[in-house]
């Protein structure tokens, strides 16, 4: 239903200008730590974009998403720094393996419903974590890897990781605004709101519950690839329990099934406590508050909020051209 | 021949709720499946749509045997179905609902969908069409654009009728399909189904309602118990005895 706000051309406007402004945001901000914020959003909307398609979309949970964020971050990692592979060929490899794990993992764990499914990607994630700490000689152990990205990538590519990270970030979000207004995204819906009524109608239920799983475990391996190169070093609490949690808490802040919602919810997720640090010791409560607040009124989330602010507007532009789909029937036989 | 059930036999542990059934369904036929409540009719349902394995016996779809396919599979090859309980998609608008049903047909898949191709975009004009003239044959296009928590309980009813008609199937199996409607809703039902069946489609229905199946149906099979006491024309199956003694309690009113 959000996607009829991009549907007139005043949104689809505005839509392309703010994407050009943050692409672009290197030429006209000097200050590094904005730009890292940035990223660390684009990084956070690709977990949450990936996340929102299998739980908001598909109705499948996972609370294990930051094992496939290890995956990209680590799997990268190794290869470049103990293997020597160049960094291209790394990438794709890390996330085609992330994408097989996914596979492999998802025919028998999503046979599980609901608080089985939930507590079986708990499992999950438990598993991947105590690897990444235990595997010493492979992982770094609680030292985790360091890796020196201008090394890896050239002066040129670290200078400019910024466009690699937001600009996957963006496709990410068109590729799936793409895929949830088409009849594959209306078929995920389905089987969402009800699994035996969707078979009914020929959707193959159990094949598109692996895709999203598998879709979305590469994009959270992605955000990984993308992290460590970041930040340039990576520890097994950067993807552990808690950050799962923060993934999952981001779809549900932003607003299930909507993928600006995702979005939404990483630029939450990510530059809200930057701004509350200057609470000091106060910031983690008033940001739990703020979580409260607005899944108790506003259950659709924070784009349900921006939604109920727009529709006023939009409804100024988009005047009487726009028909409902009963008027396009009657246009169509002439009446 | 479309449709034929062969010595179709299911038990869940020691009790059996369809024991030995067989019957045949000819194309552009309306078949009625009676029987008193617990008779065993969801069961035979669910077991030719895939949803249950048979314990013993034969589904044939146009002599192909369609015992152990999926039930998306057994749709692909032309059997559809609804539920007993309205299951409409509560989170998509009733058109949304409808293109849904047609999805199986649309030639979508994940990458396609993921890249907008042309011919998604294609499919989607293709989709949103057909489901607006299935909504027209229904009369039910002014509620193209509501949700379903906006409808009555009857329009809902026609809306999974809606779905079905959508998937293109020629084999609708109706389970209930007048359950909780009121008198007029319940024929305009009735001048659907036959409108249906005029659109070249065979259709196999549970119902209870007697002026319903008595209206409509060509062929009425009675069950009780799981097994199959009689079959015939209407008017065959009401003078039956044992339909009379067994399921319509001693009077039939029709």
């Amino acid at each position: 239903m959000y996607d009829k706000l991009a549907s007139s051309w005043v949104s689809k406007f505005v839509g392309w200008a703010a994407a050009l402004l943050i692409l672009f945001m290197p030429f006209y901000v000097e200050n590094q730590y904005y730009l890292r914020v940035m990223m660390m959003i684009g990084i956070f909307a690709l977990l949450g974009l990936g996340l929102n398609f299998l739980f908001g979309y598909t109705g499948q949970i996972s609370l294990g998403h930051a094992a496939f964020y290890a995956f990209g971050a680590y799997g990268s990692a190794i290869l470049e720094t103990k293997l020597g592979v160049p960094f291209l060929a790394a990438w794709v490899i890390t996330l085609l393996f992330t994408g097989l794990v996914a596979y492999a993992m998802s025919v028998p764990i999503l046979k599980l419903k609901g608080h089985y499914l939930a507590m079986a990607t708990i499992g999950f994630g438990l598993i991947i974590e105590s690897i990444l700490s235990q595997w010493v000689s492979v992982t770094g152990g609680h030292d985790g890897i360091t890796l020196l990205t201008v090394n890896i990538l050239g002066p040129w590519l670290s200078q400019n990781l910024y466009y690699f990270i937001v600009g996957s970030a963006m496709i990410a979000l068109w590729m799936l605004n793409n895929i949830t207004r088409s009849s594959v995204g209306r078929a995920h819906q389905a089987l969402r709101d009800d699994e035996d009524a969707a078979e009914a109608l020929g959707i193959p239920v159990k094949n598109y519950k692996v895709n999203a799983f598998v879709l979305s475990a590469v994009l959270a391996a992605l955000a990984g690839i993308w992290y460590v190169h970041l930040s340039m070093v990576i520890t097994p609490e950067v993807f552990n329990l808690s950050v799962s949690i923060q993934i999952l808490m981001m779809v549900v802040v932003g607003g299930m099934g909507s993928n600006y919602g995702a979005v939404l919810g990483a630029v939450f997720l990510i530059a809200l406590p930057e701004f509350l640090y200057e609470f000091k010791d106060a910031n983690i409560f008033i940001y739990g508050l703020i979580v409260l607040i607005v899944l108790l009124f506003f259950p659709k989330g924070l784009i349900g909020m921006v939604e109920a602010v727009l529709r006023p507007v939009g409804r100024l532009f988009k005047g009487e051209d726009k028909q409902n789909s009963f008027g396009q029937l009657e246009g169509k036989r002439g009446v | 021949m479309l449709l034929e059930v062969k010595g179709l036999t299911k038990q869940f542990g020691g009790l059996t709720a369809v024991s030995d059934v067989s019957f045949n369904l000819v194309e552009h036929q309306i078949t009625a499946l009676i029987g008193p409540n617990g008779a065993g009719k969801t069961t035979l349902f669910n077991c030719i749509s895939g949803f249950y394995q048979p314990t013993k016996g034969e589904v044939l779809l146009r002599g192909t045997s369609i015992v152990g396919l999926a039930p998306h599979q057994i749709l692909r090859k032309g059997l559809a179905r609804t539920f007993q309980l309205v299951r409409n998609f509560e989170g998509m608008t009733i058109l949304e609902n409808i293109m849904t049903g047609a999805h199986s047909r649309s030639g979508q898949n994940l990458l396609s969908a993921m890249f907008s191709l042309p011919k998604v975009r294609k499919s989607e004009q293709q989709l949103r069409r057909e489901a607006l003239e299935v909504l027209d044959i229904l009369g039910i296009l002014h509620l193209a654009d509501k949700y379903p928590n906006e409808l009555s309980y009857g329009q809902k009813r026609l809306v999974e009728v809606a779905k079905v008609l959508a998937t293109g199937a020629d084999l609708l199996l109706l389970d209930e399909p007048a359950a909780g409607l009121n008198d007029q809703e319940t024929l305009s039902l009735m001048k659907i189904i036959e409108k249906i069946r005029a659109m070249g489609k065979s259709i196999l229905l549970v119902e209870h309602n007697m002026k319903f199946v008595m209206g409509l149906a060509d062929k009425v099979v009675v069950i009780e118990f799981g097994k199959k006491i009689a079959e015939g024309t209407p008017d065959e199956v009401k003078s039956d005895k044992r339909v009379i003694n067994a399921y319509l309690g001693g009077t039939v009113n029709a």
